[in-house]
């Protein structure tokens, strides 16, 4: 069980990654319409009023849709023999860190700090006008979001060595502007709905 | 106990040459020079990889899920051990 989360894309079949991924992905999707979340982009999170139903789970899918569709560009360009459904499993289980911001906003809660500090920019001291449970969820969500960013990196990079058999160095570094790239494809795709 | 074939000798590195092959019945013994076969060159686990690849009629598929390990995975050994062979063949 330790190796199966250790080392997922080395462990676990691709039918096991998707069906994992896919769950992820519908059941945060849902989480996010209720603690209006919203995922604008591959690496992308921001907790926004009226998040209508299938906003979350189009943001989800697009996401997903993008990563895969330019890390496949990579892949292909790395090793020919790379198969698109484990880039695809690559691109669901990745994002899955990313899911879990959405708990942070339960009632709202992270929004209307965010709106109270956006108000009151001018004056740092009125921070401290909000409940002291406001502070606390604002520090350890940028705490957590700093860690999904972070296990995002690991598991794709671990993913896509599997995926692809890479070794070079600078095969690896290619995942940087990929990823950068899929960010920008993603992000002008959600705002056209 | 199974004891492993060296292939390299353990003082300076070079590769190994049979010299000797010997009758365990009659106790007959042929002396010479003869190369080790491509396959006892490589190492004992892609040995076993091979044979297992051979055991599933190739299906890597197959292979991945009695292994329990991912496809890309097992694709990635029997890649290595291709471009292992190449550079054998190359030597």
């Amino acid at each position: 069980m330790k190796k199966k989360l250790k080392q997922p894309f080395e462990t676990l079949q691709e039918k096991q990654l998707l069906t994992i991924g896919t769950l992820f992905l519908l059941i945060f999707s849902f989480i996010a319409y209720y603690t209006n979340t919203r995922f604008d982009g591959v690496i992308d999170m921001h907790h926004t009023a009226n998040v209508l139903i299938h906003q979350p789970l189009l943001d989800n899918i697009v996401n997903t849709l993008c990563l895969g569709a330019c890390l496949f560009g990579l892949a292909y360009f790395v090793n020919h023999k790379t198969r698109w459904i484990d880039i695809l499993a690559i691109a669901l289980i990745c994002r899955i860190p990313i899911y879990f911001g959405a708990i942070f906003n339960i009632n709202d809660i992270s929004l209307t700090t965010g709106k109270h500090l956006i108000e009151n920019l001018s004056t740092p001291t009125a921070m401290f006008d909000l409940p002291a449970i406001n502070l606390i969820v604002l520090i350890l969500e940028s705490i957590y979001i700093l860690a999904a960013l972070v296990l995002f990196c690991i598991l794709l990079y671990k993913g896509f060595k599997t995926a692809t058999n890479a070794r070079k160095l600078s095969h690896s570094l290619l995942l940087i502007p990929i990823v950068i790239l899929a960010e920008i494809i993603s992000k002008a795709l959600v705002f056209l709905y | 106990m199974k004891y492993k074939l060296p292939i390299h000798c353990p003082s300076c590195e070079t590769d190994l040459k049979v010299t000797k092959l010997s009758c365990e019945n009659c106790n007959t013994a042929v002396s010479g020079t003869f190369e080790l076969p491509m396959l006892l060159k490589l190492t004992q686990e892609e040995q076993d990889f091979i044979l297992q690849f051979f055991l599933y009629s190739g299906s890597l598929k197959q292979m991945a899920q009695q292994m329990n390990i991912s496809y890309p995975t097992v694709r990635n050994k029997l890649d290595d051990i291709i471009e292992n062979i190449k550079k054998l063949q190359s030597e």
